[in-house]
This record gives structure tokens, sequence and C-alpha cells, in this order.
């Protein structure tokens, strides 16, 4: 069984700057598989790539087992999405949905039938005559969806699609996007800065980061076993405390930082090597004294933020921010000032050993400094 | 609709009153004083009150204003045409190769040289290329091109065609320029991730899209040349131009048929605008 998409030691530089650099991965066949990182992480370019609107310097992109790494971009198996929908600014609804049907020479009796349908799917249909500038932001990104998915390609590409809509729209469209791939089951490849929109959408998240991928795993993974100081970082909320090892040997890792000596099982590190304990703030328990939990510190509430559903609450436990999420609007007896108890189980604690892939001392610091 | 909104409108037509008041005198008067003068009988050396068709009936019977205004307005279409062909590749290079900014303000500066001189001298300029000892003419004699000097350079209608075509071109590429400009270039990777080659990216974006500047820039060079009186005379040789007629009719103390002739100049004049403007979509300029 071939791959949607292999992407192969492909690198690509604008000036003097690596935007992809040397990177492989592969995409499965109906897959949702989202490319996430901040701006400037090559995201994009990659995303560009496989589209054939940029060329690579180097490496390989192969379709389905054939290389198409000088194919042109219009004869790819491809459609694409655009952050700023790219409609046709003189072309109807039904004429922006109906070109590539056009340009793929189909009979008129197809086209009325398939845009049609097409329309109906992303709920435009009454819409059809209308010019682009006659819409609003959601509708005309509903047409740019429709207008990629009536020449049903074998991939679809979606350059941060919900990235210019306010956020109850991006929560709907989603959502009807999320449907979309479950009802027609095409590899979907979508490009977003919103780790939370890659929560909900990607079953496989690929992070990048100064064009190196940082990690490409299941969504669920990507989010509970970061492998990096930077992944836990970028994706969700994270509690990091570095420390260094004070002793390795015998299945029992001794690690020892501002809030204490922590002890690991498993795992073999150096003496003196600089680590980082991460946890989720949803695993930090907090009280008003004595807190649960293998570990737990005492410390000062800084800050509290609710969205009524969640409340998160930053406890100052000897000059390092501790995160604490729980359910439902802020507990009246723990305010701000207010003297707590915050705790983690040990299982809950990962220990990373690796700021980021892309292992330049700048990069570190901006990582550790955020 | 309330008063407040009403005084509003008056404040903003009271804006153009200056120029309005300009336009109506100085050119809807007199155009409605040659409109009423076309339809009044002709005597020597005036006219009467008396109504006629009798002036429009010449105009379209004789053979001479069918001549001069058919080679007119083929002159005009020739001028408009070449005019675009070399005008797209300009506007195309400045708008979308050019990427630094102050490269293409310099390009369009240099575009704009040639206006720095009055147009009849620009005109006059080309004698000394054209001429019979004109450069070209040295310049072909010099490498064995030609035996003796060729007279078609100069005083011919390819002269003609030539000298309105590089006074009018920029008219022609700064309307390009600008709506070639306005399109996003998202658009034509749009298309190509639809399925269209460049050469279709090229008609059903570009092109597309351009239309409207297209229109604008062939009406400004057609009309312009359509009412070009300098250049025929000075460049043009034997030629005769439908303003040269009108003219000689004026000479001629026959007002009438001046007026019935530049009576139907108008009309064609705004027919010619009103279809370029419809089939160019200029309407999507304000969209």
């Amino acid at each position: 069984m071939t791959h949607a998409v292999e992407v192969d030691g492909v690198s690509k530089k604008f000036g003097s700057l690596a935007a992809v650099n040397n990177v492989s991965f592969n995409i499965e066949s109906g897959e949702f598989f989202c490319l996430i990182g901040p701006s400037g992480s090559g995201k994009t370019t990659t995303l560009r790539l496989l589209a054939g609107l940029v060329q690579p310097d180097s490496g390989r992109i192969l379709i389905h087992g054939d290389d198409y790494t000088h194919v042109p971009t219009f004869k790819r198996p491809i459609s694409m999405v655009f952050q700023t929908w790219a409609l046709f600014p003189h072309l109807t609804v039904f004429d922006n949905v109906a070109f590539g049907l056009r340009m793929r020479n189909a009979p008129r009796q197809t086209i009325q039938e398939e845009v049609r349908k097409t329309l109906e799917l992303v709920r435009m249909s009454e819409y059809a005559n209308r010019k682009p500038r006659e819409l609003s932001g959601g509708q005309q990104q509903r047409v740019g969806i429709a207008r990629a998915l009536v020449v049903r390609p074998d991939i679809i590409l979606l350059d941060e699609p919900l990235g210019n809509l306010d956020f109850k729209l991006q929560l709907q469209l989603q959502e009807e996007l999320s449907q979309m791939h479950r009802q027609l089951r095409i590899t979907f490849v979508y490009v977003t800065h919103d780790q939370r929109q890659a929560m909900a959408l990607g079953e496989r998240v690929c992070v990048m980061n100064n064009g190196n991928i940082e990690q490409l795993d299941e969504t669920a993974k990507v989010y509970s076993k970061p492998s990096n100081v930077f992944v836990a970082r970028f994706v969700g909320e994270s509690n990091i405390v570095e420390g260094s090892v004070k002793s390795s040997g015998g299945g029992k890792n001794t690690v020892e930082t501002v809030l204490g000596s922590f002890v690991f099982d498993g795992g073999s590190f150096q003496r003196e090597q600089r680590v980082w304990l991460f946890w989720r703030p949803e695993n930090t328990l907090i009280a008003s004294e004595s807190a649960s939990g293998d570990y737990a510190f005492e410390g000062v509430v800084s800050a509290i933020e609710t969205s009524g559903q969640v409340t998160q609450y930053v406890v100052d436990v000897g000059g390092i921010p501790i995160r604490a999420v729980k359910t439902g609007l802020p507990d009246p007896e723990i305010g701000e000032k207010a003297k707590v108890s915050v705790g983690v189980k040990r299982d809950q604690i990962l220990l990373l050993d690796t700021p980021s892939v892309s292992e330049t001392g700048q990069v570190e610091r901006a990582v550790l400094g955020a | 609709m309330s008063s407040e909104q009403g005084s509003k409108n008056l404040g903003s037509y009271l804006l153009v009153a200056p120029t309005l008041v300009v336009v109506v005198v100085f050119l809807v008067l007199p155009l409605l004083l040659v409109l009423r003068v076309s339809f009044l009988h002709h005597v020597p050396l005036g006219y009467t009150n008396q109504p006629t068709l009798e002036n429009y009936g010449f105009v379209f019977t004789n053979e001479g204003v069918r001549n001069t205004l058919a080679f007119t307005l083929e002159t005009a279409s020739i001028v408009t045409a070449v005019s675009l062909l070399l005008a797209y590749p300009v506007a195309y290079f400045l708008a979308r190769k050019v990427k630094s900014f102050t490269l293409k303000t310099g390009f369009l500066v240099f575009l704009l040289i040639p206006f720095w001189i009055d147009f009849t001298t620009r005109s006059l300029a080309w004698i000394p290329w054209l001429g019979t000892q004109g450069i070209i003419n040295d310049a072909l004699l010099a490498i064995g091109a030609i035996n003796q000097p060729a007279t078609i350079f100069l005083y011919s209608s390819f002269a003609m065609d030539l000298v309105m075509v590089q006074a009018y071109t920029l008219f022609m590429v700064a309307p390009l320029f600008i709506s070639m400009s306005k399109i996003d270039p998202i658009l034509y990777e749009a298309a190509q991730t639809l399925g269209a080659s460049r050469l279709r990216t090229f008609l059903h974006i570009n092109l597309r899209l351009t239309l409207p500047g297209m229109g604008i820039g062939c009406v400004f060079v057609f009309l312009s040349s359509l009412a070009d009186f300098a250049t025929p005379k000075l460049i043009g040789g034997l030629v005769t131009s439908i303003g040269e007629l009108i003219k000689d009719n004026v000479t001629f103390i026959n007002l009438p048929n001046a007026s019935a002739i530049s009576a139907l100049v108008v009309v064609i004049a705004l027919a010619v605008l009103v279809l370029t403007f419809r089939l160019t979509h200029v309407e999507q300029i304000f969209e």
C-alpha cells in the first residue's frame, strides 16, 4: 500500500533562510493530517511544496507512489483552500465552483450536477448566483471549500482556512470540515498555527519549527507525550520546570529543581544533564492547603482566568509559574493573592531531555524564555 | 430620503458645481449649437433658420465623407490595436515582474518623460528620423539595404499610425497597469490548483480581470486618434482625416455640413465608448 504523500528529504531555501530543512514524512490515504507550527516554521512552505507552487531545492515529493517533484501544479491530483479564500471576483459562486471542472473540460451536464451537489454539501445552494463580494467571510470560505472539493482531488490542501474568521464561525466550520472529511474520506492536509484546530481536527499532527519537524504523531500523543520542550509549550498549556540530573542508575533518576528534588523510574541520563519536568495544567492539583499528589508545593495565586466552563489558576511557586486548570467557575476559596498548595502525581510528569530539534542556542533561549 | 440626507447631497453637488458650469457652458451648449446648425438649411456664406435633413443626406451619401470617415476609423482602430499589443506586455512587466517599488516608480517616470514635451513638437521630432534624408534612410542606405531613399517612412499613413501609436500608447499602459496591479496574485495560484495551465490561467484570470483596464485604454487611444487633427496634417502627407474634412467645410463656410459631420463623429465616438465599456465590463472597476 503506497502512501498518499511521501515527502522525501525535501529542502527549500529562500535566500539564506532554510524555510524547509531536509524534511521527510508520509501522509496516509484518507487521513486528516495537520501541519502546525509558529509563523516562519515552514508549514505553509511545506504545503505549497505539495501543491507545486514552490519548487524544492532538493528532495522528492511522491503522490500515491509517483514522483511529482517537478510536475506543475495544474497536473497534480490536488486542490487547495486558501486563508484569504482567493475566490475569483468576477465569477458567481456557481462559476467559481465550476472553474475546476471547466479546466478539466467536464461536460455541461456533469458540471451542473456536481456544482449543485457540492454547493448543497457546503449549504450555499441559495447563493449560487451571487458574486463573492456579496458574501460574508464564512460564506466565502464555504465557496472556497466547495471549489476545492468539487474536482474530487486525491488530496485537499488547506492553508489556514479558518484563520480569517471569527471564533464562533471557526468552531462551526471546523465541525463541518470534520464531517466532510468523515463523509468523503479524501486526504486532508491542513496547515494552521492554531493548535486548538489541530487538536480538534487532526488524526495526526506534524509540529514544525525553523524548517524542521519537531514531532509527528497521533494527535493525542503529541499532546500527552510531547517529544521535547518546544512541542510541550507549543501544543496546549504546559508546566515546565527546568532541572538537572543529580544521580542516575539502577533504574532511578533523581532530578534537582528549584521546587525540590524529583525521583523518576526508567531511562538513563548523564549526571548534571539538563532536563525539563513537564505536566499539563489539568493534572495540577490545587487546594487551599496541602494538595494531594506525590509532590506538593506552597505558592501564591498570581492570576485567575475563567471561560466559565474551565478556570485556570497561575500559582507562583518560588518564582516559577505553575498552571492549574479546574472545571467550572473560580473556586471562591482560591482568590487572587491567596496562599495555596499545588500538587502533581509522579506518573503525570514527563521528563524531557531536549529543548527542540532545531538545537541552536537561540532557539533554546527563545523557547525557554517564553 | 430625509431632509438631512438631501442637504448632504446638495453639499456634494456643490463640490462639482464649478466644473459643471464649465462643462455646460463650454461643452454641452456648443454641442447643442452644433446639433441645431446641422439641421439648418445651408445658403452661400451661411444658413437660414429653415429646418432640413439635407445636410445628413449629404453626409450619408457623399463618397468623400464616407471614405474619409472610414479612413479615420481605420487609422484609429489600427493605432488602438497596435497600442494594446505593445502596452500589454509593458503593463504586465511593470505590474507583475518588477517587485521593487522604487524600480516600479522609476519605470513609470521613464514612460512619462516624452510628455514633458508638447504633443506637436513630439510629432515633429519624428521628421528627422523618417524623412528621405532622415536617420532611418541614411542607415538603410549605408548598409546597402536600399539603393535610394524610401518615401514610405514620412508623409504616409504608415508614418501617421506610427506617430500616433507613440503618442497614445501610454494612455493604454496606465489603465492596464492599474487593473493588473489590482489583481491579487493568489488568484493565479488558485487557478493553477484547480487545474488551469499557465495559458488558461492567463486567459481566465489575467486577461479577464484586465478587461476593464483594456476597455478604458482602448477608448482613450481610439478617441484620441479619432480626434487627432495635427498628426495627419504634419506627418500623414496627403491623407485627409475627418477633422480635416470638418475644417474644410468650415473654411468654405458650410457650417451645416460641418455640423452634420461633427454630430455623426460624436455619435460614433459615443457608440464606441458605450459598446467598449459594455464588452469589457468597465463597471467592475467600481466593485
